[in-house]
């Protein structure tokens, strides 16, 4: 599943369409729209609204480990309007304290540094992308997965000969709508990322059988992963029923394990 | 190829920042004030980073020579380590620096010269031959086209006739060796497993064979050699794959060039394997039959002795005792 935040309707109205996200029914607090794979979160203007809309979603499945991306518009000394960047590096004004968002993939777009303000940015001197929110979204959601699950995604809104005054939410609409092709590569990249996170075997079946302690379920799950690493074959809960209780279980388990086939040639 | 470039900004300008940022034209380029902004963050996945690894240069300020472990040794008393570099080219499944860093993002502290400096004066104060280990925390020679470091430090062996440096290596970067004249006190030591193994674990890594032929035009060339077969790595046919390795090997070596064969089994401290097997609890590897004691995750003790002997058996019918040394479990 990948989180997307934005700021503003305007911003995030372009994907809903694109991905036919619907709207929940029941939520108090924040707009958020969903398909099966994405789940956008409307969090308002600026950091704190944006960490707290990380941990209203994170909150909701605390176990689960999702991508994140942080979409929406920033400010630019030179780049053009509609021009994107993915910010290699998130500067917050405030604190001074930065993150380096990890990229292990082919870039789809310039990247750059971003600088995350408090307040409107109108001085266009420096080379620099400025947004509201991405510091506060980076600091929250990195305490959820790592770096390299973790994005941020800016459409350039206003520079130096079109200053924020002339942003509206049309102008939004348009220049996020033209770089949706963008966007889906990028979308794409974190889902490709997310696949690769370890899930692991499936316990639960064990667990309706037998009851295992904290430390048991830990050995359990490590010997299905050895069970998946040496053997071809799916384990057959069946094999094992005869074992009265989990200790004798998780022996059973080892032993079969230990029995089977330890070769290299078959990578 | 490298598509992120983080720089500290202390060494944006140092001339080999500048060389790298020439050979790299078309990477992002991001300022840090010290690299542990970016390399130590708890919220990285060294196996997804793998994938495309970034370079980060940076500055180092102390601990340029380290003492290496005890039995890290190639017959000298007295012996070191130097890290001019962290982490590694090659993705081999064994590896320890899986589990020690957060970050597969390579650093190179690009101030030469402070290194120089302490290997000359571990050098000078030392009452016995030193010997020094430079791929520790990175293979010695698989970057240096781009970080040019070895063909930097060999001149200061040169002038020492009681130092000596082992270049430890899965690579076939080997051209700034063969362009100089080979020094009797630099020891090119290859890890080498078995073909089967190599596939299975040592992933980007140059084939056995292609090792063995940089093998060849080194010995050929005048460099003493040494071989590391380390870590040797337990699977229900070892006997036979490296006894027909063992063979396959030695075809290829002139015993006289070569300066050392060591040998250990697979071996890890605990926490670094902890690591590991949450980045790849699919991997055969961790599957075998290891483990854990005195906070090492090993071979079951009888099975790592038994590999052992049979390994150093194999090896003594090829080569002299005097050169095989046996590592153990101390990283």
């Amino acid at each position: 599943m990948l989180h997307i935040v934005a700021a503003l309707p305007c911003e995030a109205k372009p994907l809903i369409k694109q991905y036919r996200l619907n709207g929940r029914q029941v939520e108090n607090g924040f707009r958020i729209y969903e398909n099966k794979q994405i789940c956008l979160i409307i969090a308002g203007i600026g950091k704190c609204a944006a960490a707290a809309a990380c941990a209203y979603l994170q909150g909701a499945e605390p176990q689960k480990k999702h991508a994140w991306l942080n979409l929406g518009i920033a400010g630019h000394g030179h780049l053009n309007i509609g021009e994107v960047i993915m910010a290699h590096k998130i500067t917050d004004a405030t604190t001074g304290k930065s993150w380096y968002p990890a990229m292990p993939f082919k870039h789809p777009c310039p990247t750059a540094t971003l600088v995350s303000v408090d307040q409107v940015q109108t001085d266009y001197s420096a080379n620099i992308t400025y947004d509201m929110e991405a510091s506060g979204f980076y600091a929250m959601a990195s305490r959820f997965n790592s770096s390299e699950l973790v994005q941020v995604f800016k459409v350039i809104s206003d520079n130096h000969v079109n200053p924020v005054e002339q942003v509206s939410a049309q102008l939004t609409e348009q220049i996020i709508t033209a770089n949706l092709d963008i966007i889906e590569t990028l979308i794409q990249q974190l889902f490709k990322l997310e696949q690769q996170q370890q899930i692991s075997p499936e316990i639960k079946q064990f667990q309706q059988h037998w009851h295992f302690s904290v430390s048991q379920q830990h050995k359990l799950q490590r010997l299905l992963q050895r069970w998946q690493a040496r053997s071809k074959t799916v384990i057959n809960l069946a094999d094992f029923i005869d074992a009265k209780n989990s200790k004798i279980l998780l022996h059973t388990l080892e032993k079969k394990i230990m029995a089977l086939p330890m070769s290299f040639n078959d990578k | 190829m490298i598509q992120t470039l983080y720089i500290e900004q202390a060494v944006f300008d140092h001339p080999r920042s500048v060389m790298i940022r020439k050979r790299f034209p078309c990477a992002s380029v991001v300022t840090c004030e010290r690299y542990g902004e970016v390399f130590n963050p708890k919220a990285q996945n060294f196996r997804l980073q793998k994938q495309r690894p970034s370079l980060i240069l940076a500055e180092k300020f102390n601990k340029f020579v380290l003492e290496a472990p005890f039995s890290y040794n190639i017959g000298g008393q007295r012996n070191y380590y130097f890290s001019h570099m962290l982490n590694c080219i090659y993705d081999c499944r064994y590896c320890f620096l899986q589990g020690m860093y957060r970050s597969a993002n390579y650093v190179l502290f690009v101030n030469y010269e402070d290194f120089d400096a302490a290997i000359e004066q571990t050098i000078n104060e030392s009452t016995q031959p030193a010997y020094f280990f430079s791929g520790y925390d990175c293979d010695s020679l698989a970057m240096e086209p781009v970080t040019g470091f070895i063909k930097h430090t060999l001149p200061i062996f040169k002038k020492f006739d009681n130092a000596y440096i082992e270049l430890r290596t899965k690579s076939t970067q080997i051209r700034s060796l063969l362009e100089i004249d080979s020094m009797q006190n630099c020891i090119v030591a290859f890890s080498l497993s078995p073909d089967s193994l190599a596939v299975a674990l040592e992933h980007k890594a140059p084939s056995l064979s292609k090792r063995l032929e940089a093998l060849d035009k080194l010995q050929q060339a005048g460099w003493p050699i040494g071989l590391r077969f380390d870590p040797i790595i337990y699977c229900d046919n070892y006997q036979q794959i490296y006894g027909d390795f063992f063979e396959q090997v030695f075809s290829r070596i002139n015993k006289n060039q070569l300066h050392s064969v060591s040998l250990g089994t697979f071996r890890m401290p605990q926490g670094f394997y902890r690591n590991i097997i949450k980045l790849y609890p699919e991997e055969k590897l961790f599957s075998g039959p290891l483990a854990e004691s005195q906070m090492m995750v090993s071979y079951e003790a009888e099975l790592e002795q038994q590999m052992l002997n049979f390994c150093r058996d194999k090896l003594l019918k090829l080569m002299p005792e005097e050169k095989l040394f046996v590592c153990h479990d101390d990283i």
